[in-house]
This record gives C-alpha cells, structure tokens and sequence, in this order.
C-alpha cells in the first residue's frame, strides 16, 4: 500500500493532483538578480505536474505537498518541489494552542544556487472571550541555499494581536517585532497588521495591511536581494531586507462560487519607501485562479497572473502567466 | 403515547389539506436544491411556484377553519415561515425556536412518531385518524427543521471552504504564511463535520419522511 492511500484512509480531508500547462513571459524572474533583469518579452512555455493531500486525525493534522514544473526553451525555470506539513490544536477551557511546522524542499537543476530548503515552526495561544480573542504568535524561519550559503537566512517574529470574531466576519490587529539574520548582517523590524474579513454563503473576502519599519540592518546591495523574488514566500520577501526603510504592504484575497464554478483571487501590493539604488521601490502581484467541476472527481482549473516590479532607479520588470490544465480529487 | 391516544382525536383537516402541505415541502425542497446546487436561473421560477403553493395553502387553511390564536396556529406559521425561510436559504431562529419547543429533539420526537403510527394500526376506528393526522403534521414540522437544519450545516461548510480557498495559494515557489495555512486547514476540517453532520440530518430527515408516507397510506386505506 503506498503511502499516498494510507493518508487518504487516515480520514483525508482534501487531496488533489493537478495537471496544468500554459506560458508565461519572464519564468526567471524567481532566479535572476534584479540588476540583471531587462524588460525584455521571453514566451517560454510551462507544464506542471502537482500533488497534495491533506489528512487530520482529531486534534493532529498533516500534509504532503509536491510539484514538478517544466521550463521550454530555457530550462532555468525547471523546479522540483516537496513539501510536509503537520501540526496540532489544543485546547484547555477557553485557551486554545496551535503549534504548526513545516519543511519546503525547491530544487532548480538548471539553475543550482536557486535550490534552498526551508524550515518554519509557528504557535499561536489564543484566548476565548466571547468575540474577542487575544492572541500571542510566534514565528521562526531558516532558509538554506546550500551552493550559495551567503543567500541564507533565520528570522523569527513575536506578535501580539487581538481578533474580533462575531457570528459573521472578523477583524484583526496586531503588533509585532522581527529579527532576521541574514549571513552578513542583522535587521530588525516593527510591524503592525489590520485585517478584515467577511463571508458569506457564495462568497469570501479578506483585506490585509502591514506596515513595516525596518530600523535596524544594512541598505541592500541588490547583488543578490534580500527581497525575495514575487510570488516566492511572501513572508520572506518581507522579513529579509535591508535596513533603513518603510514598506507599506495591502493583500487582497477572496473566493467565489457559482454553481460549478469556483473563483479564487489575490492580490499583494508592496510600497518600499528606501533611497538604495537597485532595490525594490514597489511591487504587484496578483493572480486569478477559476475552477470547474467536470464530474464528482474531475475539475478543470486555470490561473492567470501577474507579477511587476519597480527597482529604485527606474528599471521595471513584468511577468505574465496563463495556464490550465485538469484537477483530480480522488 | 397512550396521553397522546387520549388526545388525539380532533378537526380533521381533510385529505386535500394534507396533499397541499405535501406539495408546498415539495415545492421549498426544490427552491432549497436550487440554491444549494447554484442553478440560478431556476430560482426564480422554482420560488414562484413555491408561493403559489403556499398561498394555496395558507387559503385551504383558513377554508378549514382553523382557530385565529392559539398555539397551534403559531406551530403551523413556525412551520411555514421555516419553510420559507429554508427555501430563500436564509435562517429564520425565531420560527426555529418554536417548532423545537413543540417538537424537542428530533431522534426522540422521530421514535415516538414510529411508535404512534404503529399503535394507530391497532387505536379504535374513533381516533385512529386523529392519531395519523397528528402524526402528519408532526412529521411536517420535523422534516422541515430538519431540512433547515441540513441547509444551514451546507451553506456553513461552504462557507467554510470557501474561507480556506481565499487562504490558500498555488503556483511555482508560492505558499500561504503559516498562520494562513493553519487557519485554512482547520476551515477544512470544520467544513468536513458539518458536511458529515449535513449528511445525518438528510438522512434522519428521510426517515421522517418515510413515516409521514407511512401515515399518508394508513389514511388512505381508511378512505
């Protein structure tokens, strides 16, 4: 028996395999440095093979996550992912804690010093009181580029927040403070959060604002940026920077259905207020994912989306993507 | 049951009555299905055909003379706003609350109902039909709370995996913050009880129906 079907029988609550194919304009913009991007058109063509299954079992839960993307013609692009995920919920009265980590594995054969693992733990304590919910985090990340170790990185956030849940919607805000250790330097941040939320039968939406101060740390020297490419690990975009400036951060996310469609859309938006030339002044990344069954089992999906950037200085950089393909939840 | 052999004789509706309730549940379950299933342009018609059968209804009953005030008239408006309110999928606590009071918990009402009709077999002509049109309009009320129980239970769920479907993200090298994710996976799993929980009310609810046909035949054999 493979491991695949004892984690379906271990009360599996969603898994999926995806097939896609489609094109997208600029694949290395996840591999190249952002002095030597250039706004130049590269069609390049890309098919993925992706898996995952998700399975608890009362307070415990657990993932297993992979994915194969192939680049045409430049092969740069070609990445191997895996990924595990597991955590728990406890609960003692009104207090709940959630303890959760994971391991992210992305392997580029054409383009080796791009190949990192990624390690998180994450804790949440919460504290039911009646619609109110105070909540104390804490974060950890290490990301390790074994042919490049300088491209390395540990950070960890502590966050206070306090969340309004009534019967429908929710509103949440937060403070917090970051460290991260980078191979050569040490940044620290404050940030503070405000976020919204509403659903309702048909539909979800959330809005999200971050605001980061980052005090302490040296200015980018876009060699290799701190700012983690678009779409790459959000999180780390935002904890690995230089020092010296303010980022304003706005992320839009909401799903809706109608009869056997599924739309799901998001968006981020980064506002960098820094001086360093070559690093990121702003960013937009969005993206439209549409789902339709076919049968109980069969879906077909399809993604379009978008990535732009703004360097201080001037320089620009922007990547389309479109592709689709077949959804199969066994 | 034996207080209830006692009391059970009264007004009999007449048999057009009960096929009216019949229809109009028939006519709220479509709508409900409607809505569930995202057929939109149905709706419209499917909710039109609804009022008419329950305007009909509301007619039948003030033909048969029912009683202005008094709890069972309340009983009966609980039972039809409850409908209603099941067919619009919306939720409506107050029409709830009543039929609950009456009814209880469904598993015991839904024992008590089997063991009425199966006395009435052998109740005495004089209250035999009293019984089952008691048990008929019992049976109404619980299946319909318990249909709007079952489609509060689905739209909570969709809602719930519509909430972990805003949270997640895919594509090459992206992922949700952990935070997201843990959120996400419990959406998911709160989504799956009240799916499994959805699919007991249906069932449970079935099985009332099923009572109430079993009524709906004994009088008929009566004439």
């Amino acid at each position: 028996m493979t491991l695949w079907a004892l984690i379906v029988r271990a009360q599996a609550a969603d898994a999926h395999l995806d097939a896609i194919t489609g094109v997208r304009t600029a694949p290395d913009a996840a591999l190249e440095h952002p002095v030597e991007w250039q706004p130049e058109f590269e069609p390049t063509v890309v098919g993925a093979l992706m898996g995952g299954v998700l399975a608890s079992r009362g307070k415990w839960w657990g993932s297993l996550e992979g994915a194969a993307w192939g680049v045409l013609p430049e092969l740069d692009g070609v990445l191997f992912s895996a990924g595990a995920r597991g955590g728990a919920g406890l609960e003692a009265g009104d207090l709940r804690l959630e303890v959760a980590g994971r391991y992210d594995l992305q392997s580029y054969p054409f383009a080796r010093p791009a190949t990192s693992g990624r390690a998180e733990g994450f804790a949440l304590t919460s504290l039911s009181l009646g619609a109110w919910v105070p909540e104390l985090s804490l974060e950890a990340i290490d990301r390790r580029y074994p042919f490049e170790p300088d491209w390395s990185f540990t950070t960890a956030e502590s966050a206070v927040g306090l969340a309004w849940r009534p019967e429908r919607g929710w509103a949440r805000v937060a403070l917090g403070g970051q460290v991260n250790q980078g191979a050569d330097d040490l940044g620290t941040q404050l940030r503070a959060t405000a976020e919204l939320g509403w659903g309702a039968a048909r539909w979800d939406l959330f809005t999200r604002y971050r605001l980061m101060d980052a005090r302490a740390g040296d200015p980018d020297d876009a060699s290799r940026s701190r700012f983690t490419p678009l779409g790459d690990y959000s999180a780390d975009a935002d904890a690995l920077s230089a020092g010296g400036f303010v980022q304003h951060r706005l992320e839009l996310g909401g799903s809706a259905e109608a009869g056997e469609w599924l739309l799901r859309a998001s968006a981020l938006g980064r506002l960098r207020l820094t001086g360093a030339q070559g690093a990121y002044d702003r960013t937009l990344h969005a993206q439209l994912d549409l789902e339709r069954e076919l049968s109980e089992r069969v879906s077909a999906v399809g993604t379009l989306g978008s990535s732009a950037v703004g360097l201080v200085g001037g320089k620009g950089f922007l990547d389309v993507y479109a592709w689709a393909g077949l959804s199969w939840r066994p | 049951v034996i207080v209830w052999l006692a009391l059970a004789a009264r007004a009999d509706p007449g048999t057009e009555l009960v096929r009216q309730r019949a229809l109009v549940d028939q006519a709220a379950s479509a709508v409900a299905s409607a809505r569930a299933e995202g057929h939109r342009r149905e709706l419209g018609g499917l909710m039109a055909a609804y009022r008419v059968a329950a305007a009909e209804l509301e007619r039948m009953q003030q033909l048969a003379g029912y009683p202005a005030e008094d709890l069972a008239l309340a009983r009966r408006e609980a039972v039809d706003s409850l409908r209603l309110a099941w067919a619009e999928g919306q939720r409506d606590d107050s029409a709830r609350e009543v039929l609950v009071r009456w009814l209880g918990e469904p598993s015991p009402r839904q024992e008590l109902l089997r063991q009425a009709v199966e006395m009435s077999r052998r109740a005495p002509d004089s209250i035999r039909r009293g019984i089952l049109l008691d048990v008929l309009e019992q049976t109404d009320a619980l299946a319909v709370l318990l249909a709007s129980d079952t489609s509060l239970e689905e739209a909570s769920a969709d809602q719930l995996q519509l909430r972990a479907s805003s949270l997640r993200r895919r594509g090459p090298g992206q992922t949700a913050t952990m935070a997201d994710e843990v959120e996400a996976v419990r959406a998911t799993e709160q989504a799956a009880a009240a799916l499994a929980r959805a699919g007991a009310l249906q069932a449970q609810r079935q099985q009332v129906l099923e009572l109430r046909r079993q009524a709906v035949l004994a009088l008929e054999e009566e004439g």
